[in-house]
């Protein structure tokens, strides 16, 4: 009896591993999603929000098309768009493409190592969002196809 | 034998540094930089990759754009545009339009495979307005059946065409500038 414990422990000792290393691979292959938001005046709220992108692509295949009709509908026009830039901008080097400095803001777009990441600084509020192209990319596609059957 | 491999082993390295650089160094970038002096001093700047705008305009399907063209529906005060990019493309080199003042000269012209326009003042806020489209853009442009403008064409041609400083604004207070080249940066 003893040893069949020790085997079922060993066995879901293995399972556990496995399924801990397939997550990390997979967070480690698809990066991390990472979205950051205070507000500035005082009791602003701060949101900070760090999700590997493996996740939400799982994630969104769950979702019951009733619950993303709304949303698909109103992006359907720019979806396909999305979903090119974001495939295509994987063949690009590290790049600045947007950069607007006024007094009352910042904002800039850029590629940094495999993500696109917006920074926006303004009087009253810092935004930082970094989406892994790659995942943008799935995240469209999989938008698109949804859009396709609705 | 272990001379040759690696003999090979460079050689092969050479072509393919060789095949791929080429490849890198036609792509071009689309700049714009706008930079705003004085109180309210802002810049803007901006960096596309021409390939990654061919291919992402034909996907957008908002408003009048619609597969990478552009319906022109009517006149824009009273003038149609296709109309004179039209006639633009099958006019001969020369100058179509020369006003000088005391206060400035405005040109527009067909030079050497430009369209020009060059707005100078020479009074007042002193604004220098320089705009150089090569014809192939404006050709590229109209090469549509009906009345649109074919942007993705346009750009196809942008990217064929090399190196080109298309639009450059200098005022007291503003500049703008809009440029193509193969560097992603604006240094």
């Amino acid at each position: 009896m003893r040893s069949e414990l020790r085997i079922v422990f060993v066995a879901a000792l293995v399972l556990l591993v496995l399924a801990v290393g397939t997550l990390a691979a997979a967070t480690y292959r698809s990066g991390l999603i990472r979205v950051y938001v205070e507000e500035k005046q005082p009791g602003g709220d701060r949101v900070r929000l760090i999700v590997p992108a493996v996740v939400v692509c799982w994630g969104l295949k769950l979702v019951p098309e009733a619950e993303l009709r709304e949303a698909v509908a109103d992006a359907r026009e720019w979806l396909p768009a999305a979903a090119i830039a974001s495939r295509e901008l994987t063949r690009y080097p590290d790049a600045s493409f947007v950069e607007i400095v006024s007094p009352e803001e910042r904002v800039t777009i850029v590629k940094r190592d495999g993500a696109l990441v917006v920074d926006v600084d303004s009087l009253s509020e810092t935004v930082h969002i970094s989406v892994p192209l790659a995942a943008l990319a799935e995240v469209a596609e999989e938008l698109e196809a949804r859009r396709a059957r609705l | 034998m272990k001379k040759i491999t690696s003999v090979l082993a460079v050689v092969l390295l050479t072509t393919a540094v060789a095949l791929a650089g080429p490849e890198a160094s036609n792509e071009r970038w689309l700049h714009v930089k706008i930079e705003k002096s004085g109180e309210k001093a802002e810049f803007v700047r901006v960096n596309i990759p021409l390939a990654l705008a061919e291919k992402v305009l034909p996907a957008v399907e908002a408003g009048p754009l619609r597969e990478g063209r552009i319906r022109i529906e009517g006149t824009v005060e009273g003038v149609e545009l296709r109309a004179i990019f039209e006639a633009v493309r099958a006019l001969k080199d020369g100058e179509f339009v020369t006003i000088e003042t005391e206060n400035e000269t405005v040109r527009v012209a067909k030079e050497k495979g430009y369209l020009i326009a060059r707005i100078h003042e020479a009074t007042g806020s002193r604004d220098q307005i320089d705009v150089r489209v090569p014809m192939v853009i404006v050709e590229a442009l109209v090469s549509g059946p009906g009345p649109e403008l074919n942007l993705t064409a346009a750009i196809r041609a942008l990217s064929e065409h090399g190196d080109e400083v298309l639009v450059n604004i200098a005022s007291q207070d503003e500049t703008v500038r809009v440029w193509v080249d193969s560097k992603s940066t604006m240094e």
